[in-house]
């Protein structure tokens, strides 16, 4: 084992006077404040920090930022852990416990490694030629654990998010040089600007890498230029942020990361509560009417035979490693590259101390300065050379450097070297993601190996290395060595080592992609490079391809013997890092997510042991149990209270929607299938409401309070959509019609007394209203006063018995309530829940739509087609009534079914008539058991049912077959007797 | 200002009139634009508003035939809309501001909102707009 520490050097950027504890996988460890997660680990030698996701084969540090393929690691437990944290990123803190997500029964001795072994096995599209018997949910658990996903917390996320809008006139997205250049102008300009860098510190690569900018060391031109931009008066800086998403009209997402501040003792986010005020993330919606991408390049790899192991790192991350944080990735290190960018690092690496064995150069020229300069430093230098092999078990130990042919296609020698780590640079790609995403086209360009952008964008301006520039402006100061540059003039060299096998040349590391895999979607027929991605996997994983896209195009035009700028590119979408889910969702959860509606009566309900559910969006009581009473016994007492003496039912979520207007009653006309034209004031009428398609919507009553004024009622659940399909047809079709349309379904609480004693009870009450039935018969409405409050009394019946349905003020509707109970409780009336209503409009067969209705029911199939076609005057819905499809005689009709043999029938349950040869004739819309007898009743749609009466029906519910007696509805007081009295 | 033809509006203009969001340059160099209407909404009756504001209703301009026309021209009403790729004519309600629905010409591809009319008002002639079926 390494000692604690083993890699750390000389140098800036970390505070070494601020040790933080942390552990790997329970493994204590120290670093410092400044370390990342993944810096803190390659200074402790810890080289493999995950398993790779299909051959568990042993994985290490990669990369330096956002685009790090290998160190995903869990961090934290419990309702905390967050998994698949990418380790470069993350800022270490005292405390912090972070875990491989990829290695069973652990990273180190990891049983999956003799996968590796069965590689030929594993190749594209082996999950789906493999696991198909009987089906991949059988192995799904098994290929997870093993693929090392991370897990997710399965407690209730703890911490708040939000979600917050920005409007500005620039938003410069990336803090480095060039970003910084452009804050500073826009900002200059007058423009409200909005700058955001995904790093803690602003400045880029500017402020570590040595070089100058206009004359002044980058450091300290960066730190000025943030200086400045801070006392300006319109610019916001968003550190630690990350544009993740370019959407539709230049929308753009950015996520922020809120720092946790540690407390005085030093304790890390672990442990400490996070203020509630104080979100863990933002997410942030801009708006500018410019955006400045300058979000750099990234580094790409070489591709030879078993280049993942630990210790081969991206040669710009291990200069990185070594200027922000003092760790040398190895003690004796290779330089690989194509391009000139990597003689920094290896310049840089020497400085320091570490033994770097030598740079080479798939460039079969090298240019005099970097060669001049590599010669000062005494590293050597191997021209058209290029990696072929590289040797260790846990981690790299040798490298075998191939000597290329003149045409670089062979290698005509190969020379080994013992290292422990090899940096390589493969030449940098623009981070071009969020430019694709706003539908900016991308070309592969040979002279730099990489995507570059084809058009211009209305919005975008690109800035600094994404847009390939090289900026002059910027010299080599502390180093000799020029600055990396993402692009330069000079052409790349090779990328991909021409000679090994290709079951080891890894494209993708994340998802454990070869060369050999892209082979085989070749040789399987694979042509377009979206259709190789998905058979392959390349490019698929979190990553999302970043250092693997640009590879993997060459590749598969190198296959395909086309060019690769031929080949086009996979599709870059949103996000361009992974989100949070807490970030999207923002404080939407919960109550927040889906608010309930209380009933007026709420608390009394609460107070006397109603069992709450919810309706729609309404809490209703079910029942209010006594004792230990069940659910379904609660629910049968109460029905048995209302059909032998009283029940009070909370029924205030029932639409009530006023149309007022000299033309309300036409406009009225056009919705029911009924004829309104004969409403006279005082009478409800019952009528049904159609979409166009005839497919009944809603069903209520409509009473006329005078001739201009008019009241309906609509189901509890439809009550808001009523309202907003009368407006949509008032304002677009009929905006003639002069009426104003007002819901007013809160404004009142709705109150009904059901049951033979109802009229003794209500009597008791101070009205000016005659109760009396022959005053205020069945289907009157009456206004007047109740206890000295406005009230208006309907006499409408959904139970079957005398029933008052009594409206007053929302605010009076408690001391109604009592009143009523207080009448009524010495003559057996209860409160009664919402499922004993329910059930008694079962026995009575009146239709519950939504229940015993669906999108196919027109009025005819539940028995209301003459009153449809009586009606001379059009509505909504009346021509579909008489297309062929509404007219057959075979469509699906409401039923009753009598249950024989006692036992239940269940609510979905499929019908089928004697010798049917179809695969059903119906089902059952629903059920239960008569209040009184128990026997077992249904509603149910049958084919042609109307002509079915008295049949026997087979009811079917997951593989137990009933019968059923096919009847007429209503199943209690025929003759409407109880309701009429 | 320019004011707008009398029978629609002009997005952009009716944006700056109703509500002072449109930022422009201080400056003489032009850097800075009116603020485009990026997934925003110009209501004729309030403004510039955010989408989530609003409900769309589909397809405008559709007419609602007679009782006695023939099955296939009602179920052509009933069932057949215009899917453009380029300027489609719908309407939008402002269902969490004023609820009023009004008309608006949408680029089906770039989301851009042409134009925004009142209810009962003729389609606006835009340019490149393929010519859609006689309402
Ligand atoms: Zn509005």
């Amino acid at each position: 084992m390494t000692k604690p520490g083993a890699f750390r050097v000389d140098g800036a950027g970390v505070n070494r006077n601020r040790p933080l504890r942390f552990r790997f996988d329970g493994r204590p460890l120290t670093g410092y404040a400044g370390d990342s997660l993944a810096s803190a680990l390659l200074a402790n030698g810890v080289r493999t920090v995950g398993r790779s996701f299909k051959f568990h084969r042993p994985r290490g540090v990669y990369a330096c930022g956002i685009e790090e393929p290998n160190a995903l690691l869990q961090l934290g437990t419990g309702a905390r852990a967050i998994p698949s944290a990418r380790a470069t990123v993350v800022e270490l803190t005292e405390g912090l416990e972070a875990f491989s997500q990829s290695g069973w029964p652990s990273v180190q001795t990891d049983a999956g490694r003799m996968l590796d072994f069965t590689a030929p096995l594993w190749a594209a599209g082996f999950y789906n030629k493999t696991f198909i018997w009987p089906n991949w949910h059988t192995y799904e658990g098994l290929v997870r654990r093993m693929a090392g996903l991370g897990r997710a917390p399965v407690e209730p996320d703890p911490d708040r998010y939000e979600i917050r809008n920005l409007h500005c006139d620039v938003l410069v997205i990336g803090g480095g040089a060039a970003g910084l250049r452009e804050a500073s102008a826009a900002s200059e300009a007058g423009g409200r600007v909005v700058l955001v860098e995904q790093a803690s510190e602003l400045g880029g690569r500017s402020a570590w890498d040595g070089s100058a900018i206009e004359g002044t060391p980058g450091s300290k031109w960066a730190k000025l230029l943030t200086e400045r931009l801070e006392r300006a008066p319109d610019v916001r800086i968003l550190r630690r942020t990350t544009a993740v998403g370019y959407y539709d009209r230049d929308v753009v997402a950015l996520l922020e990361s809120v720092p946790v501040h540690e407390g005085p003792d030093g304790s890390g986010p672990m442990q400490r509560k996070r203020h509630l005020s104080t979100p863990r993330e933002r997410y942030w919606i801009v708006r500018a009417n410019r955006v400045v991408l300058a979000t750099g390049a990234i580094e790409q790899p070489l591709i030879f035979c078993n280049n993942d192991r630990p210790g081969i790192v991206l040669a710009g991350a291990a200069h990185q490693y070594l200027r922000c944080y003092a760790v040398a990735v190895g003690r004796r290190v290779l330089v690989a590259t194509n391009n000139d960018s990597a003689y920094a690092t290896a310049c840089g690496l020497k400085e320091a101390g570490v033994d770097v064995l030598a740079i080479a150069d798939s460039r079969h020229e090298v240019p005099r300065e970097q060669a001049d300069e590599m010669r000062r430093q005494s590293i050597p230098v191997l021209p058209g050379s290029i990696p072929v092999d590289t040797s260790g078990f846990s981690a790299l130990s040798g490298v075998s450097v191939g000597r290329l042919s003149r045409d670089s296609t062979s290698v005509d020698s190969v020379q080994h070297f013992r290292c422990d780590a090899l940096a390589i640079s493969g030449g940098w790609c623009p981070a071009l993601h969020l430019y694709s995403q706003a539908g900016g086209k991308l070309v592969y360009r040979e002279q730099s190996r990489a995507l570059e952008p084809v058009a211009t964008h209305p919005i975008i301006t690109l800035a600094g290395s994404v847009a390939g520039e090289r900026d002059d402006a910027r010299t080599s100061a502390q180093s000799k060595a020029p600055a990396q540059h993402p692009s330069s003039a000079q052409p790349m060299g090779i990328r991909i080592s021409p000679v090994g096998s290709t079951l080891r040349q890894w494209v993708d590391l994340r998802h454990d992609v070869t060369v050999s895999d892209l082979e085989l979607a070749i040789r399987e027929n694979y042509a377009s490079v979206e259709h190789v991605k998905r058979y392959t996997t390349v490019g698929m994983s979190v990553d999302q391809g970043k250092t693997s896209n640009v590879a993997a195009i060459e590749i598969i035009a190198r296959l395909r013997r086309m060019k690769p700028s031929d080949l086009g590119h996979t599709t870059l979408r949103p996000p361009y890092t992974p989100v949070t889910l807490g970030a999207i969702v923002g404080r939407g959860t919960g109550e927040r997510f889906s608010p309930s509606r209380l009933l007026p009566m709420h608390s009394w309900h609460v107070a006397h042991g109603a069992l709450f559910e919810d309706y729609g969006e309404w809490r209703r009581p079910v029942a209010y149990l006594r004792g230990s009473e069940s659910r379904h016994a609660g629910i049968v007492r109460e029905a048995r209270a209302v059909r032998g003496a009283a029940g009070l039912f909370d029924g205030s979520p029932l639409g009530k929607i006023e149309v007022h207007g000299p033309d309300a009653l036409e406009f009225l006309d056009h919705f029911y299938i009924n004829n309104l034209a004969t409403l006279k004031p005082g009478r409800a009428r019952y009528g049904l409401m159609l979409r166009e398609s005839g497919v009944i919507f809603d069903d209520g009553t409509i009473v006329m309070l005078a001739p201009d004024r008019y009241l309906i009622t609509t189901t509890s659940g439809n009550a808001g959509r009523v309202a907003a399909w009368l407006e949509e047809w008032h304002q677009c079709e009929w905006p003639q019609l002069r009426v104003a349309i007002m819901p007013v379904t809160d404004q009142w609480a709705t109150v009904s007394l059901a049951g033979p004693r109802a009229r003794e009870i209500l009597s008791k009450l101070a009205t000016d209203i005659d109760l009396s039935g022959a005053a205020f018969p069945h289907l009157g409405m009456r206004e007047g006063r109740l206890l000295g409050e406005p009230a208006r009394i309907y006499r409408v019946s959904f139970t079957g018995e005398l029933t008052y349905e009594i409206n007053v003020p929302a605010g009076c509707g408690q001391s109604l309530w009592d009143a009523i109970l207080d009448a009524g409780t010495p003559v057996g009336l209860q409160p009664l829940g919402i499922e004993a209503l329910l059930l008694m409009r079962l026995e009575k067969g009146f239709l519950h739509v939504g229940s015993d209705t669906d999108g196919t029911t027109v009025p005819d199939d539940v028995g209301w087609g003459k009153v449809a076609s009586a009606k001379s005057a059009d509505f909504i819905g009346k021509r579909s009534l008489y297309l062929p499809e509404n007219a057959r005689s075979d469509r699906l009709q409401l039923v009753g079914l009598a249950g024989e043999g006692g036992a239940d029938i269940v609510v979905g349950s499929h019908l089928r008539l004697a010798g049917s040869n179809e695969v059903t004739d119906g089902w059952v819309t629903s059920a239960g058991r008569a209040v009184l007898s128990a026997e077992p009743i249904a509603l149910a749609v049958l084919r042609a049912g109307r002509r079915q009466i008295g049949a026997q029906v087979s009811v079917h519910d997951a593989g137990k077959v009933t019968r059923a007696r096919v009847v007429n509805p209503p199943f209690f007081d025929p003759s409407g007797d109880r309701m009429n009295a | 200002m320019r004011e707008p033809p009398r029978e629609w509006h002009i997005d952009e203009p009716q944006a700056r009139r109703t509500q002072p969001i449109a930022v422009l340059a201080a400056s003489a160099a032009g850097v800075f634009q009116p603020i485009k209407n990026m997934l925003r909404i110009s209501c004729p009756h309030c403004g510039i508003r955010d989408e989530v504001e609003f409900a769309f209703g589909g397809p405008s301009h559709v007419t609602r035939p007679a009782f006695e026309v023939s099955d296939a021209e009602w179920a052509d009403y009933l069932f057949n809309r215009e899917n453009p790729k380029g300027i489609h004519y719908e309407r939008w309600q402002h269902a969490y501001g004023c609820g009023r629905w009004f008309n608006a010409a949408r680029d089906t591809v770039t989301h851009e909102i042409l134009a925004v009319y009142r209810m009962g008002d003729p389609k606006p002639v835009l340019p490149g707009a393929p010519r859609g079926r006689a309402p």
